[in-house]
């Protein structure tokens, strides 16, 4: 785990000296001394979209963990229970009713993820099929579809030259637009929600088990599960609502975290917290550093966490279950 | 003195749907092992579950130490409860030493971990359950036995007064099966009151003081074992003819 924070930090570094000014690659560290448009670029610029990158993966991460440990399945990620496609929905609808405002389409897109939690939540209490978790999950799909319907409808109507480009961007995913001001606008929500899940983390092992059982240990699994949801999805909602959809992340890093570390959460979850962060930062640097031209980083996350998912369950000492 | 008791308990899982337990009241004298006895859908895991609080009663009252159980907090309840499934679906590889801690959670608070004297507690229960050997093992690596034995030791860590298990032996062999009654017994010799559901007249006669016998949701009977266990009493449950001998004192079930 401090090997983990020492990475962490090293990570966070060589970001912020990686770029393309002055030139390709790494900058000297004393060019930000002498450099006043090297300094500005660094404080201006790389800096918040460091954090920014730092807080996605954190709240993805985090969120990743603990909708896999809630709903007791290895393969779910944040995007479920309709917060990414609500999410999705959102921005689209912002951007061709509302105009291309950034902050619009950030409200927009934070108030349809939890649009699309309650509607999960509210539709599972109302299925007559399945167990509490069972009707959760379909729920959310059920929900996922709709939204994802319904954004299929706005890109048909948006107008082809203006706002068709803008919602494809928003989702592919990408910190380029992101300043102060937005990292500054999603701070707070992502810091209570982890510092709520963290200190929650040893728990999350009892909610993991089945309702009869989790109740047996002298806990009420219902209430505990719908605020630790909460959390994750706020957390979830306000990240990708200034860095649109960036998939992936919340379901490979719990895995690596399980497989570095243990599958008790109280060592997962930190683990996938960090790992998280780590890895939106490289992902996200590789993004702006790579090619002259951005990469988006929806794109770069979905294909090197797609072909990491593939060594990780091809791989001889994969663990069953873990 | 009964630790927990049924006063005319009706449970049915919607209003319309035909009732799973009928004007059933029953008592559990403390230090027990209390065995319910039934056939498929009788309603013996309903009977448990409302032992447990986890459902409640349409009708009737269950009560705990005198009291309604919906009364105690749920830690309080963590404390003096304890379940042991028949099944449980894991998806990750918890150890099984991380695994048993998890019965301690009704003595933490809410942000608290287990700590040094939660470990011992749990170690203690795997030493009594035979599987310490397997401690730092993935419990997705068990086999069904040494899960259910698991089960059991997450259940004694919990240190209950009240032990509830469903169908406790299923997935066990003969030599597991007798560690278990074994185990059984000497919790209730400590004063452990245990109830358990299960399929097998042989096993609640070897272990049970006191026997239930459900029938599609109704008592049959209830009392002592010596006195329920019959020919007669298991006919009537089963729907099949039973003799009940005796060879060298203990009692052998017979089916025709």
């Amino acid at each position: 785990m401090v090997k983990l924070l020492c990475a962490l930090g090293l990570v966070c570094l060589l970001s912020l000296l990686a770029g393309r000014y002055p030139s390709a690659g790494f900058t000297a560290p004393s060019t930000f001394i002498h450099d006043r448009l090297a300094r500005n670029l660094l404080l201006s610029l790389r800096l918040p979209r460091l954090i920014a990158a730092l807080l996605l993966g954190l709240a993805l991460g985090a969120g990743g963990t603990v909708f896999q440990m809630l709903f007791s399945n290895p393969l779910v990620e944040p995007g479920f229970l309709g917060v990414s496609q609500g999410a999705a929905f959102g921005a689209a609808a912002a951007i061709v009713l509302g105009g291309t405002a950034a902050w619009l389409i950030q409200i927009s897109a934070a108030c349809f993820a939890f649009v699309g939690l309650g509607a999960s939540y509210l539709l599972a209490r109302h299925f007559r099929f399945g167990g509490w978790t069972l009707r959760l999950v379909l729920a959310g799909i059920t929900v996922s579809a709709l939204f994802s319907a319904g954004v299929g409808i706005l890109k048909y109507t948006a107008d082809p030259m203006s706002q068709l480009p803008e919602i494809t961007f928003w989702l592919l995913g990408g910190l380029w637009s992101v300043g102060w001001k937005e990292v500054l606008s999603v701070l707070p929500v992502v810091l209570l929600a982890a510092l709520l899940l963290f200190a929650h983390r040893w728990r999350l092992n009892l909610l993991s088990m089945d309702d009869r059982t989790a109740f047996s240990f002298g806990i009420a699994p219902v209430r505990e599960r719908l605020i630790l949801l909460a959390a994750a999805t706020a957390a979830t909602a306000a990240v990708i609502s200034i860095s649109g959809m960036i998939s992936w992340v919340g379901l490979i890093v719990p895995h690596m975290a399980r497989k570095l570390f243990s599958a008790n959460s109280r060592w997962s979850l930190p683990g996938a917290m960090m790992l998280g962060a780590c890895f939106t930062i490289v992902c996200d640097t590789l993004a702006r550093t790579l090619l002259a031209g951005e990469i988006p980083l929806g794109v770069l996350t979905s294909f090197i966490g797609a072909c990491f998912f593939i060594i990780l369950l091809t791989k001889k000492s994969t663990k069953r279950g873990r | 003195m009964m630790i927990l008791e049924a006063r005319d308990i009706n449970f049915r899982y919607h209003p319309e749907a035909r009732p799973v337990l009928s004007d059933l009241s029953m008592g559990v004298e403390k230090g027990s092992i209390t065995a319910i006895l039934g056939p498929n859908g009788a309603g013996k895991s309903t009977l448990l579950d409302l032992c447990l609080g986890w459902k409640q009663p349409s009708r009737g009252s269950m009560l705990l130490q005198g009291r309604p159980i919906g009364s105690y907090s749920r830690r309080e309840a963590g404390q003096l409860i304890s379940l042991v499934p028949q099944d449980e679906r894991i998806s990750f590889g918890y150890s099984v030493i991380e695994y048993a801690l998890l019965g301690r959670a009704p003595y933490l608070e809410q942000l608290e971990m287990p700590g040094i004297k939660d470990r011992a507690i749990a170690e203690h229960a795997l030493e009594k359950t035979g599987i310490a050997k397997l401690k730092q093992r993935p419990v997705t690596s068990l086999s069904g036995g040494e899960y259910q034995l698991l089960m059991i030791a997450r259940a004694l860590s919990q240190e209950p007064s009240i032990m509830l298990l469903d169908e406790p032996t299923s997935k066990l062999d003969l030599a597991n099966q007798r560690r278990v009654s074994t185990i059984l017994a000497s919790l209730a010799q400590s004063g452990v009151t245990i109830l358990f559901t299960t399929h097998h007249p042989a096993l609640a006669a070897a272990i049970a003081t006191h026997l239930v016998l459900l029938k599609e949701g109704l008592l049959l009977e209830a009392g002592p074992t010596e006195k329920i266990l019959t020919g007669r009493n298991l006919s009537r449950l089963y729907d099949v003819p039973i003799h009940v001998r005796s060879v060298e004192g203990k009692p052998v079930i017979i089916q025709e």
